[in-house]
């Protein structure tokens, strides 16, 4: 059985952010922010999550190698700058010591007696929003094989790697379909690449949540996007029941113009992978 | 009441300092306790360590047993002066199971308390089970498990009426037979509850685990051929024959 392989130190897994920074993720979402802002804030939010699930008393244990990849304009990049930006893939340590810098919030929080009190907090930004130009698509898909290849030959015995993928436009460098399909063709000996797509169309179509067939989705691009994404494994499948989405067997990794509150759930679900120990 | 035998596994043979599960006895007084700290919390070995610290000094597990113990806890950090990334581990809290045992001889009973998936085992001389707790059945490992939180919210269950009770379990030890209680962490509670289902006389391969390197290459056979859940494993033998 697939997906199976328990995540250690000794067999971390990998995700891979790939995210659309071309110029229509400027465009507004029901809260009165960019497309590009939320992505960005909930990206940083999954790593905080992430480091937050490897933080031991003891320290910041490497179950996960994390990287981000935008593309835009003319480019793909490595969304992850300052100490970080030498490679794409990081172990998770090394992301939470090189954060961009770390902003304070207020939240609530238990006292502990059954009371909330108010306490600043910390909150690190890895990655800033940029929207810019026409939509590379191919490239990105491109790059996201290149170093997932190499990762996959390094960790044989590991959970694969999961891709999040989210974008609002059309490829304008071709048709990526048949690249996306080489990429979930890498596997480890515990199974193929994971590509989960989150659609942020700019159509006003109703919103549709890992659906297990095309036939709902209202144009050929969200179609596409649509095979372009893997069937969710039965654990991935489990939390998305939990989180309240009806799934069935052959539902795929992907929504169809999610709303902000999905945004979040879509990047929760999808870095959940298997048991840590 | 004695211990006949007490041994770990780590999960990750790389690590074995990381262990997260905790055992504690005092013979003395006919008490012992395991713990199994979960992997994906923050300081779950303390907060095991810490659970079963208590149970030997007090067995009496209620609600405000626990949030004595979570007081403990958090008395032992300053939320504060940690850096941002463990602030937020240490909010989301640490979780662990207790089993705890308490020989009653005058009533010449064993008292199991069993909050999580670990499982006790009551079994005769000749290996023949005759009570197990709280799981009776393998399948049932398979459910997300109540465990203990450092985090008040996360114990909201436990506050249901009759919780404590319904984890307690009391079972007759009549003399003279000398009755062995076998206390396991959920990853060899799972491997041995679903092996007696198929016939195989598990109990009696576990009474014979009575070293280290006995309980090690148990382990190891079953993990390498994935029949055991690759997680800590804790293993305790309790006899009632003196």
């Amino acid at each position: 059985m697939p997906y199976q392989a328990e995540i250690s130190r000794s067999h971390p897994t990998a995700f891979l952010f790939v995210v659309d920074q071309s110029l229509s993720m400027q465009s507004i979402m029901s809260n009165g922010i960019s497309k590009a802002q939320q992505v960005a804030d909930v990206v940083n939010r999954t790593l905080f999550t992430l480091i937050t699930r490897c933080t031991k008393a003891e320290g910041t244990r490497d179950y996960f190698e994390v990287g981000v990849l935008g593309y835009g304009g003319s480019e793909v990049r490595n969304g992850l700058q300052g100490k970080l930006a030498g490679a794409v893939l990081h172990p998770i340590s090394r992301v939470e010591a090189s954060p961009l810098r770390v902003d304070e919030r207020m939240k609530k929080m238990d006292d502990g007696a059954g009371g909330l009190i108010e306490q600043s907090i910390k909150f690190p930004i890895w990655f800033d929003p940029q929207s810019e130009g026409v939509t590379p698509m191919c490239q990105a898909m491109y790059r996201a094989a290149d170093e997932l290849a190499d990762w996959c030959d390094a960790h044989p015995g590991s959970y694969p790697p999961t891709v999040l993928h989210v974008t609002d436009g059309e490829s304008t460098d071709g048709n990526p379909e048949q690249l996306a399909e080489r990429l979930c063709q890498l596997e480890t000996e515990d199974g193929a690449v994971l590509m989960l797509t989150l659609h942020l169309s700019t159509a006003g179509n109703d919103p549709l949540r890992f659906p297990a067939a095309e036939s709902g989705l209202p144009d050929e691009y969200s179609k596409m996007l649509f095979r372009m994404s893997s069937p969710l494994p039965d654990r991935l499948m489990a939390i998305a029941q939990e989180e309240g989405f009806q799934v069935e067997k052959g539902s795929k990794g992907f929504i169809f113009n999610a709303d902000v509150v999905e945004i979040v759930q879509f990047f929760d679900i999808g870095t959940r992978a298997s048991e840590l120990r | 009441m004695r211990v006949a035998f007490a041994g770990q596994v780590p999960k990750d043979p790389a690590y074995p300092d990381d262990i997260e599960d905790a055992m504690a006895f005092a013979t003395e007084a006919g008490r012992a306790a395991i713990s199994d700290g979960a992997s994906e919390s923050y300081d779950s070995r303390s907060w095991a360590q810490l659970l079963v610290r208590r149970f030997i000094a007090d067995t009496r597990v209620d609600l405000r047993w626990l949030d004595e113990a979570i007081a403990a806890y958090r008395s032992q950090r300053d939320f504060t002066g940690l850096p941002w990334s463990h602030q937020d581990a240490f909010d989301r809290g640490s979780f662990a199971s207790l089993l705890g045992i308490e020989y009653l001889p005058r009533e010449q009973q064993v008292r199991v308390c069993c909050v999580g998936d670990s499982l006790a085992v009551l079994i005769n001389r000749v290996g023949c089970r005759r009570h197990t707790f709280q799981y009776l059945l393998a399948e049932l490992f398979g459910r997300r498990p109540q465990l203990f939180s450092t985090h008040p919210a996360r114990n909201t269950r436990l506050a249901g009426p009759g919780f404590f009770d319904s984890h307690t379990e009391s079972w007759p030890i009549p003399r003279p037979e000398p009755w062995v209680v076998l206390c396991m962490t959920d990853a060899m509670g799972e491997w041995a509850l679903r092996h007696d289902e198929c016939g195989r006389p598990v109990w009696s391969e576990l009474l014979a685990v009575d070293d280290q390197p006995g309980l090690d290459a148990l382990v190891a056979e079953a993990r390498q051929s994935r029949d055991m859940r690759v997680d800590d494993v804790t293993l305790v033998r309790l006899s009632f024959d003196d």
